[in-house]
């Protein structure tokens, strides 16, 4: 299994999937033609990464800006990762919004309360 | 399908001659993939570091406006890039205290009682319950005729503190031409008038 690094663009997030390290991190913005063909291959390394015994994951996400296509596969994102949190394995979220961006902090915000997994809201100012 | 009529031609005129303040960017054509990129980024470069974080909301109403007439616009031609993309017309536009993003483009006849209703319904949530609104529609299934989430007038109507309206006017016995019109006031403060107004 080999981590995996994609360029960001101007419409999709540079993802870095590290087998080693232990997680995954998502930073930019994210309005591409087709989302959900975009995830799916992030979706599926997630897969294979816990298919080959791993037991933990810490995925960062430091979005900038994401459309509604792009909001469903973030949920999409959280109810895979839920998924795998559990009595052998260690999921932990880290969500970064921008100070004042109440958009990002409030989607954060909600999928913090509907998820058990470990949730951080974390701010930062650009 | 492209329509080729007198009417047509005054849905856009018509959408020119409204008055929402000083053009940032007018773009009418085809809303290709390529093209809401192209424009995303100029509108970037022209606002970002005014606006701040603010920014994002009128940004974030564009791309989700420009991606409804990509996917959605009854009127289509094939694009550079070999899809079917839809045609209409969006324009970016700065007043004292908002942006406004105006985005229209033709529907089917048929399709508008839909579109109306889906609209209505979201203007009806007080603006407070449209976020919980919105979390609740991203968990349900996804409608069938949707490309998207479903969930974009309610995303518009978020970014727009509320303060959003459309429209139709019929162009011939098979098509209507819709338009939205979102307006993102340039602080907090002036949302919080813009409501109270």
């Amino acid at each position: 299994m080999e981590s995996v690094f994609l360029e960001k663009t101007t419409e999709t997030p540079s993802v870095r999937m590290d087998v080693q390290g232990g997680f995954i991190e998502l930073e930019g913005n994210s309005y591409p033609e087709n989302a959900f063909e975009f995830y799916q291959q992030i979706f599926d390394w997630i897969d294979a990464y816990f298919a080959q015994g791993a037991d933990r994951i810490r995925a960062v996400f430091r979005l900038n800006y994401f459309n509604t296509s792009s909001a469903k596969c973030m949920l999409n994102f959280m109810t895979l990762l839920q998924k795998y949190h559990g009595d052998d394995k260690m999921i932990t979220v880290e969500w970064y919004y921008e100070e004042d961006d109440d958009d990002m902090l409030e989607i954060g915000k909600a999928f913090s309360v509907d998820f058990t997994m470990p949730f951080q809201l974390l701010s930062f100012v650009d | 399908m492209m329509i080729q009529e007198k009417a047509h031609d005054n849905s856009y005129k018509r959408f020119l001659a409204m008055d929402v303040g000083i053009t940032i960017v007018t773009y009418e054509g085809v809303c290709s993939h390529e093209v809401v990129v192209q424009i995303g980024q100029e509108l970037e470069h022209l606002l970002a570091a005014s606006t701040g974080v603010r920014f994002k909301k009128v940004f974030g109403v564009f791309i989700e406006l420009i991606q409804n007439i990509k996917n959605y616009s009854a009127e289509t031609v094939l694009a550079q890039n070999g899809t079917e993309c839809g045609v209409g017309i969006i324009r970016v536009s700065e007043e004292s205290l908002c942006y406004t993003v105006t985005a229209g483009n033709c529907i089917r006849k048929d399709d508008e009682s839909r579109i109306e209703a889906k609209c209505a319904a979201v203007k009806h949530i007080p603006t407070a319950e449209l976020r919980s609104h919105f979390n609740e529609r991203i968990r349900l299934k996804q409608e069938s005729t949707s490309k998207g989430a479903g969930v974009g007038f309610l995303d518009i109507a978020i970014k727009a503190g509320g303060n959003w309206e459309y429209e139709f006017h019929p162009v011939n016995d098979d098509f209507t031409f819709f338009t939205i019109t979102a307006y993102i006031a340039k602080s907090k403060i002036a949302e919080e008038d813009a409501k109270s107004a």
